[in-house]
């Protein structure tokens, strides 16, 4: 318990003291929503349909890249390998990692929730914000895996590049900056093999403008998803030893 | 020191998503008639139609969009409460034949439209709206359900507006054809079968019949379009699911009503629309009532003065569309109010009130009318409704437990006079109160400039005409169609080069002359110019205040020598004189090029 409140305690000094690869994350889903949300938004109910997709983008950005980016740096110096060695629970490592993820996660989605509710005229019943920060949260997991399966098999310079890709298409084909429906029919089909847009679905369900599917099918197509992002993670750990 | 690192940034970070949560904003109660509706609501002490019978003094008990409960005197632990003694609460209205162009949807929920069926529209916008029915939280605009795209012949009904169309001429074409409808999210099949039209191309039995049988193999319904007897006698013989007009060509024979009863069909008569293709003028007695007109956009008064040219269309007699629809009625079969608008004299929402008067007159009485507008479509149509969560189905166009929420409260009683149905008190849509848009109220601009001189044209000097009016090239380009037009002056005269090409439902290209801001022509009563170009069909397009879809037009046809048109400018349906921006004279909406000469026009008292 003390070594990973340690290793966590170190992973959050990393970040905060490597600035200029945390505050991106961190801000440009915040810039985005306002911009997209609330300035250029023109039907009454844009913000709140926004605010649960842009919720799940925000959540993306820590998640792949301090996992993607962060595990491929550190095997690269061979600290993967060093840390194998140490008097520390194999898991430590990770699971301190996904502790910074989730305090990260948090940290991006309050300025998002603040501009929706105080600029973009979004009001929920509390139990909803409630709903919608915890499917927020939640979603970080799908997103860790892959993070995780990128840093694993990618040395750093790849992982960036990999990343970034991963990243905005997920967004993207997940709907989260523009709705499912504007696409053309073969996008929306590619879109329901995205974690993302299940992710999203969820989140609407949540604020009220339900999807096109029962949140059933949402949840459970997550749940399968993360088993085989999952799989991949630990195929991915088991190849790099 | 890491440890402490740890507490403080993770104690920080909680608290700090405590605050920010225990601090968002959540709805206060008197924005919830406009927002997500969360709370209970009541509606106490009314008349309820519920599809059969009138219920007084009952209570609807509305939780999430759906009636959660209904009956006299509930137990409710609703906070909020309407008083709804001295009204009366009919399903919302169900449109079963329109269009689907620009704010169809929500100008028909304006009226209590709640749900809309389209006959034809552009499958582009399918996905968006169709997905629309389904959200239990919007009460903007009418739920939508469609067939998309038509199926036709190349040059066929239906083709003449442009829009592209996927046409097919053979039986072995019909079952991909369909498949793709259902693909792109069409929820039933229309076909156009009217082999014996003068105008128009038809599809072939054979491949009509394929179609029909096409649409059954995946489980759909079939409609169509027909014009005359003989083709609605061999399409209900080859298994036609209804008919989306009534044919007016002939009085219906004993065999046609034995063959529809026997088939169980349904009919839309559409006598709102025949009802203006014989001139009857039936839509200016609608604009003109002010429960409907003060909620009228300019646009849709527009589309209610326009009409069908200035003559009779053959086989369109309003009598005898009467007649047939009673007959079927009489037989048995199911009458569906539909208004297909917004064609000319009619338009969404508002029409849809002028067709349960013609029902009526036809026969049905003021109960069933109401169904032919709800319950009997939803039955016809099987519409489901499937709430957020996709669990359940909750039915449309009746008000029982379980059903949609959708309703309109009327000032007064339709159970003596039909029109009561327009006295509209307030509309709901998933349980929330619909915000109605008012008429703009025309605030007339006497500054505008009253045109002193009639001569539109001065061809001898250059592209300007009067003061502030100004000759340039105009074509469809402007609606993103793809005809061209140039002009240039040729002897003192003014020569136009036009192509007409699809991709506007209404192309067109040719010259047109605008003010620099509007005039006033209410001095004059015609319009008149000198012509003569490629042989064919032309048109003189009219705008003037605030419009949308056609612009009030009239028709004139040119030949290699030269001719003096003369238009009453009363026979440009919609035109406001006060406020004339500009006039076009253009070649189309028949595809083709076309080169004419225009001189001398001018404006006669």
């Amino acid at each position: 318990m003390n070594a990973l409140i340690n290793e966590t305690g170190a992973e959050i000094l990393k970040a905060i003291r490597a600035p200029e690869f945390l505050l991106p994350t961190l801000l440009m889903p915040c810039a985005f929503y306002s911009l997209f949300g609330v300035i250029l938004s023109t039907g009454n109910n844009n913000a709140a349909y926004l605010l649960a997709t842009y919720g799940v983008f925000a959540v993306m950005g820590p998640s792949i890249f301090g996992f993607g980016v962060g595990v491929g740096n550190e095997r690269d110096k061979g600290w993967l390998q060093l840390k194998q060695a140490v008097p520390a629970p194999p898991y430590g490592y990770i699971v301190a990692k996904i502790i910074t993820t989730l305090l990260f996660a948090c940290l991006a989605l309050m300025p998002i929730y603040l501009i929706a509710g105080f600029f973009g005229g979004v009001e929920l019943p509390r139990e909803i914000w409630l709903g919608l920060f915890g499917i927020h949260l939640i979603s970080a997991i799908p997103f860790v895996l892959i993070g995780l399966s990128l840093g694993f098999s990618l040395n750093s310079g790849a992982a960036v590049a990999i990343s970034n890709i991963v990243f905005l298409g997920l967004a993207i084909l997940g709907g989260l900056w523009f709705p499912v429906y504007a696409f053309p029919s073969l996008m929306q089909t590619i879109a329901k093999f995205t974690p993302s847009y299940h992710l999203a679905e969820l989140a609407l369900a949540i604020v009220g403008t339900g999807g096109e599917h029962a949140s059933s099918f949402n949840l459970i197509s997550v749940l399968i998803m993360s088993l085989v992002l999952l799989g991949l993670a630990i195929s991915a750990w088991i190849r790099q030893r | 020191m890491l440890k402490n690192t740890f507490y403080i940034s993770a104690l920080g970070t909680i608290l700090t998503s405590i605050l920010v949560l225990s601090v968002l904003p959540t709805p206060k109660e008197s924005l919830l008639t406009t927002s997500v509706e969360s709370g209970v609501l009541l509606i106490e002490n009314a008349t309820v139609f519920n599809g059969e019978v009138f219920l007084e003094n009952t209570d609807l008990e509305i939780v999430n969009g759906i009636i959660s409960n209904m009956g006299e005197n509930l137990n409710s632990i609703a906070t909020r409460r309407i008083d709804a003694s001295g009204k009366t609460i009919i399903p919302g209205l169900i449109d079963a034949h329109t269009h689907t162009l620009g704010d169809a949807l929500s100008s028909a929920l304006n009226f209590g439209v709640t749900t809309q069926l389209d006959m034809f529209t552009t499958p582009s916008i399918l996905s968006r709206e169709l997905s629309m029915r389904n959200n239990v939280a919007q009460a903007e605009q009418a739920d939508l359900f469609s067939a998309g795209m038509l199926a036709t012949v190349d040059g066929g009904h239906g083709t003449q507006f442009g829009v592209p169309i996927d046409t097919l001429s053979s039986p072995s074409q019909a079952e991909h054809w369909v498949e793709q409808r259902i693909q792109e999210g069409s929820d039933y099949i229309k076909l156009v079968y009217m082999p014996y039209s003068d105008y128009f191309k038809s599809l072939d039995r054979p491949t009509s019949a394929a179609i029909i049988q096409a649409a059954h193999k995946n489980g759909v319904l079939a409609v169509a379009h027909v014009s005359s007897q003989q083709a609605a006698k061999e399409l209900l013989e080859d298994g036609i699911d209804g008919l989306v007009h009534i044919f007016a060509d002939q009085e219906i024979s004993q065999e046609v009503l034995d063959l529809a009863k026997s088939n169980d069909v349904f009919v839309i008569p559409t006598l709102s629309v025949i009802a203006s293709a014989d001139q009857s003028r039936l839509a200016d007695e609608l604009s003109k009532d002010l429960s409907i007109s003060d909620y009228l956009q300019p646009e849709q008064n527009q589309q209610l003065a326009s009409s069908y040219g200035e003559h009779k269309i053959p086989g369109f007699e309003l009598s005898t569309a009467l007649y047939n629809t009673k007959l079927l009625h009489q037989a048995g079969i199911t009458i569906l109010a539909g208004s297909d608008a917004p064609n000319p004299g009619t338009t969404y929402g508002a029409s849809i009130h002028q067709e349960l008067e013609l029902l009526t007159q036809a026969g049905l009485s003021i109960v069933e009318a109401i169904n032919a507008a709800s319950s009997s479509v939803a039955n016809a149509f099987t519409l489901n409704s499937i709430n957020a969560t996709g669990e359940t189905a909750s039915p449309r166009g009746r008000l029982i437990s379980g059903a949609k929420a959708d309703f309109i409260l009327l000032n007064s009683s339709p159970q003596e006079d039909i029109k009561a149905t327009r006295a509209i008190h307030s509309i709901y849509k998933n349980g929330s109160k619909v915000e109605r848009t008012k008429a703009i109220s025309v605030t007339q601009s006497p500054n505008n400039l009253r045109l002193h001189n009639p001569n539109l044209s001065n061809f001898g000097n250059g592209l300007e005409a009067a003061r502030q009016l100004t000759w340039s090239p105009s074509d469809d380009s402007i609606a993103n169609g793809s005809s061209v037009a140039t002009i240039e002056i040729d002897n003192a005269i003014l020569k136009i080069t036009a192509i007409v090409r699809q991709g506007f439902m209404f192309p067109w290209a040719g010259a047109s002359l605008f003010a620099e801001s509007p005039v006033d022509i209410s001095d004059y009563s015609s319009l008149s110019f000198k012509v003569r170009g490629t042989i064919g069909q032309y048109q003189v397009l009219t705008f003037s205040g605030p419009q949308s879809g056609p612009p009030p037009s009239q028709s004139f046809k040119v030949s290699g020598e030269w001719q003096t048109v003369s238009m009453a400018l009363s026979r440009f349906r919609g035109l406001d004189k006060t406020q004339l921006s500009g006039m076009a004279i253009v070649a189309g909406p028949r595809q083709g090029e076309f080169e004419y000469y225009l001189d001398d026009v001018k404006l006669v008292k």
